[in-house]
């Protein structure tokens, strides 16, 4: 049987040998908790190698998972930051501005919309002068972020 | 008043006719409470007949839905110098009247009735050791319209890119509305 993994030919032999291996030991679980954790500490390379190879690891081994580490390292830590715990994920916001029947005549909103991965997105009316107060707040909010980073 | 039997408006005495226009806008823009102590000549059923008939009025004026000619026939039992004084009270708080309308639109859509935040500084995380990260928690504080149930309020945290594309966002609809025509 052909995988696209393997680049569209048959799964090597000695892969094939392997896999039970990996099933039974969760060295997939145990490779992804080296590359996470070393990220996460922000370790160079050559730290990781080296400590490593004092686990036990073979020197092989240690130097193929360490080549791997240097060259993703960078965006691992960035997942790593993007994914770290959030009060209410990552939102994407989008607004309109619409008129809302007051009367017989039409006064403007914003209907400013949140959306939290793929579930609904939740839909508020905003006055424009909460508007301009959530702009002003958030103006100076922005400014302390930047001032106590 | 224009016809048939005397509507409650007309069980209001002359003289305290401009100051019950007053006392039902305060009602509907501020909540202040009309009092029947300071109306006892009017019998208290027609009382807050006459209340809900005024602010009728107060509504239709203020939304253009009723002409002066047809505010005049409404309380033609009044002479013309009251009804004046009334049609002028009317007049000077339609501004009020009109956000005090607006509002009460606003309040039949699920809405923000306010907000507060607060900044803090993310030292570190179960996954980044040293992350150092200034982290924004914004609270939206929402209501639904008065027959749904209550809305929850929204809590959202978010990094300084993140609140730079929320601003470039809010500022977009800014920019809009600044362009709209003025009432």
């Amino acid at each position: 049987m052909r995988f696209r993994f393997c680049w569209d030919v048959d799964c090597p032999d000695w892969l094939l040998a392997e896999i039970a291996t990996l099933s039974k030991l969760a060295v997939v679980a145990a490779v992804r908790w080296v590359l996470e954790s070393a990220a996460g500490a922000v370790v160079a390379a050559a730290v990781l190698d080296s400590e490593l190879q004092q686990l036990g690891l073979p020197k092989e081994h240690a130097a193929a998972i360490t080549k791997v580490y240097g060259d993703h390292h960078q965006q691992l830590l960035q997942h790593l930051r993007h994914t770290s715990l959030k009060a209410g994920g990552d939102v994407n916001w989008s607004s309109r501005v619409m008129g809302l029947a007051v009367g017989g005549t039409q006064k403007p909103i914003v209907r400013l919309s949140l959306q939290n991965g793929p579930s609904t997105p939740t839909t508020l009316t905003v006055t424009p002068s909460q508007l301009h107060a959530l702009i002003q707040e958030l103006t100076e909010a922005r400014q302390m972020m930047e001032s106590i980073h | 008043m224009g016809g048939g039997g005397p509507t409650p408006l007309s069980f209001i005495s002359v003289q305290h006719t401009p100051k019950f226009v007053y006392h039902v806008i305060d009602n509907m823009c501020v909540g202040a409470s009309v009092s029947h102590e300071m109306y006892e000549d009017c019998p208290l059923d027609k009382f807050w007949l006459a209340v809900q008939q005024m602010k009728t009025i107060v509504r239709d004026i203020t939304l253009e839905k009723l002409t002066k000619e047809k505010f005049i026939d409404l309380l033609l039992p009044l002479d013309q110098e009251t009804t004046e004084k009334v049609y002028e009270a009317i007049n000077a708080r339609r501004g009020e009247i009109s956000d005090c309308l607006f509002r009460e639109a606003v309040e039949n859509t699920y809405h923000l009735k306010d907000f507060d935040w607060n900044v803090r500084l993310a030292v570190a995380s179960d996954k980044v050791l040293d992350l150092s990260e200034s982290l924004l928690t914004l609270h939206l504080h929402t209501s639904s319209p008065k027959n749904e149930k209550d809305a929850s309020d929204l809590c959202v945290e978010m990094t300084a890119a993140q609140v730079d594309t929320l601003l470039e966002e809010l500022k977009g609809a800014q920019d809009i509305l600044s362009q709209l025509p003025l009432d």
